[in-house]
């Protein structure tokens, strides 16, 4: 049903109709000045997490006892933690934390989850009830929950907070994948080349998956946002990034015992949270009613 | 309707069994020998052999589930490892404060969340839907944690209106409870009621296009009751999937919300258990919010009936 919106890749290079629906997705894309201005505080965010050694003033994890707890001022913009550290330069690092964490778990969620929900919807059958229910289940409980359950079993860090995104997120894909694959697999062209003999791979990776991307992307871009978060909300529990990594989340939590003398100290960090996760989901917004207006408000 | 309920409940079964093996096998994910990581380095040889025993670790792995499944099921989840108390007792002296926090922001959301997103749909394009939407935006990527902390810092430590932290039971004192529960209610519900609001708001400009509420606008129906009759029946439905997709999302933001504001609920139980590898506490909680979710989503999934004539008729 939604072979017309798919960015085809898989079809020839360059083919009018090709050319006409880039056209059209960039025209609507790049038509909304919020989804612009977004894109552009995302693209200004991961080029500071690319580049925080050059980009921020001071060494995040410099200690200074003798400047701890500043207010704001022209050495230190956004002022000193209880530690002296410049807390403007561990909120530049804090956003590499939280875009390594995001892209790393919602890469690996959306690569687990695109084969599984091809394999529910293109074979069907028990495989398909198990990996429903398997997803009925994820989704039923809480990610946090979970995420505290692996803290408990491996402890905190990184990775815990990675794995337990990971399993969060997976379901979510496997289901887009799986409506997905359940509506293209009727079509004629899937047919045809059941008729003229490709292998279920063959059909499922080179006919089936390029007609469901649009949904995906979308949903990664979504996604982004909801992992850092977590992350963030994994971090202020302190079970996600642990001291002395500059995380925003955590950065939260130690401002918090300052809130009265420096409230500075968890106010900028939780601003980027905002903001980030907030340019995520506009842009990710922006990139479905380009991909495909039909999806509008369906994810 | 007896055959939607039927099925509903053999998937809530389903989903609880896998659950419960996820719960059961957390003891056995620990790295090495669970024994040997709760009790630490200095244990004696008799200690680690009486844990081993009380956690069952002895048997077959089939026989360890079974019976563990039997505790569950007759209420008995063990016993806590730090406290040395009845994980049931521990639970129960905490899942007041976390159920009352839990419902009231739920209700909150539902309450505040769909009437905006009606209004937004009906007022489409003007500056209700755009203040109405652009907050809804807002409102989805605060993290609550922070949220919880501004409205702190704001209401109870600048402008001295709400207590800064706890919980009061309303048994104990009514008024009081009400001023310490607010905050951390709406800060728990703001994120659901915006994805609901939105939802609302998109469904309802679904129906509103159909020919049928054409059709009642131009008998001369007031416009008012073909929202409220015609347009709503219809547009709530998908608004409930939602908002029974939304309960994990309170019940684990409890713990957030516990933690910014101190209430000593089920969540903080949760937290404090995973920082003292109290493993038999985070089993008993987990499973018990796994059975509060699935019946929660139950009873959403059973209301469609209500909401939707058609689901009882079929």
């Amino acid at each position: 049903m939604r072979t017309d919106t798919s960015l085809g890749k898989n079809e020839v290079i360059d083919s009018p109709p090709q050319r006409k629906e880039l056209k059209r997705f960039l025209k609507v894309f790049l038509g909304r000045k919020i989804v612009i201005f977004f894109g552009l505080i995302l693209l200004a965010v991961i080029f500071t997490a690319i580049f925080a050694e050059q980009v921020a003033p001071y060494d995040p994890y410099a200690q200074n006892l003798g400047n701890a707890l500043q207010p704001p001022s022209a050495e230190n913009l956004l002022g000193t933690d209880s530690l002296g550290r410049d807390v403007l330069s561990r909120v530049i690092f804090g956003a590499r934390t939280s875009l390594i964490v995001g892209i790393i778990s919602v890469s690996l969620a959306a690569s687990i989850g695109v084969v599984i929900g091809l394999i529910a919807g293109y074979f069907g059958g028990i495989i398909d009830s198990i990996i429903s229910r398997l997803i009925d289940a994820i989704i039923a409980f809480p990610a946090i929950i979970l995420a505290l359950a692996i803290g408990a079993v491996i402890g905190a860090g990184m990775w815990t907070v990675i794995l337990a995104l990971t399993i969060g997120l997976t379901p979510s894909y496997a289901r887009v994948m799986r409506g997905q694959v359940l509506t293209v697999k009727e079509q004629e062209y899937i047919k045809a080349s059941e008729v003229i003999g490709a292998n279920n791979i063959r059909i499922m990776f080179k006919h089936v998956f390029p007609n469901c991307i649009s949904p995906i992307i979308v949903l990664i871009t979504l996604n982004l946002g909801v992992a850092i978060l977590a992350e963030a909300a994994l971090s202020f529990l302190g079970v996600g990034i642990t001291a002395p990594q500059a995380a925003w989340g955590a950065m939260v939590s130690e401002g918090q015992r300052y809130l009265v003398s420096n409230p500075n100290l968890s106010f900028a960090p939780g601003v980027c949270v905002l903001l980030i996760v907030l340019a995520f989901n506009m842009v990710g917004d922006g990139l479905r009613d380009a991909l495909d207006p039909r999806l509008r408000g369906s994810i | 309707m007896t055959q939607f309920i039927i099925q509903r409940i053999y998937q809530t079964v389903i989903v609880l069994f896998i659950l419960s093996l996820f719960c059961f096998l957390l003891i056995h994910m620990i790295p090495g020998n669970p024994v040997l990581t709760i009790l630490g380095d200095e244990a004696t040889p008799e200690e680690i052999r009486m844990l081993t025993e009380e956690l069952g670790l002895d048997r077959p792995l089939p026989m360890q589930y079974l019976s563990w499944l039997g505790g569950v099921v007759q209420g008995d989840l063990g016993t806590s490892i730090i406290y040395r108390e009845d994980v049931k007792d521990l639970i129960l002296k905490r899942l007041p404060p976390t159920v009352h926090i839990g419902i009231t922001s739920f209700i909150i959301s539902i309450v505040a969340g769909v009437p905006l997103g009606v209004i937004a749909a009906v007022k489409r394009g003007g500056w209700i839907d755009g203040f109405i939407t652009t907050s809804s935006n807002f409102s989805m990527a605060i993290p609550n944690f922070w949220l919880g902390i501004l409205g702190i810092y704001l209401f109870a430590l600048n402008l001295g209106w709400l207590p800064v932290q706890g919980y009061v039971s309303p048994t104990e004192d009514f008024w009081a409870s009400q001023r310490y529960v607010i905050m951390p209610s709406l800060v728990l519900g703001l994120s659901t009621m915006a994805i609901l609001a939105r939802q609302a708001r998109s469904s309802m400009l679904e129906v509103i296009r159909q020919d049928y509420i054409r059709t009642a606008i131009s008998k001369g129906i007031k416009t008012r009751v073909v929202i409220r009759k015609h347009a709503l029946k219809n547009a709530i439905i998908p608004v409930v999937t939602i908002a029974g997709l939304m309960l994990p999302n309170i019940v684990g933001g409890s713990v957030i919300i516990e933690q910014v504001f101190n209430v000593n609920g089920i969540g903080r139980l949760v937290l404090q258990s995973v920082f003292n590898q109290d493993i038999v506490v985070v089993q008993g909680c987990l499973i018990v919010l796994a059975i509060a979710v699935a019946a929660a989503n139950l009873l959403v999934d059973l209301s469609y009936g209500y909401f939707d004539p058609r689901i009882r008729y079929k």
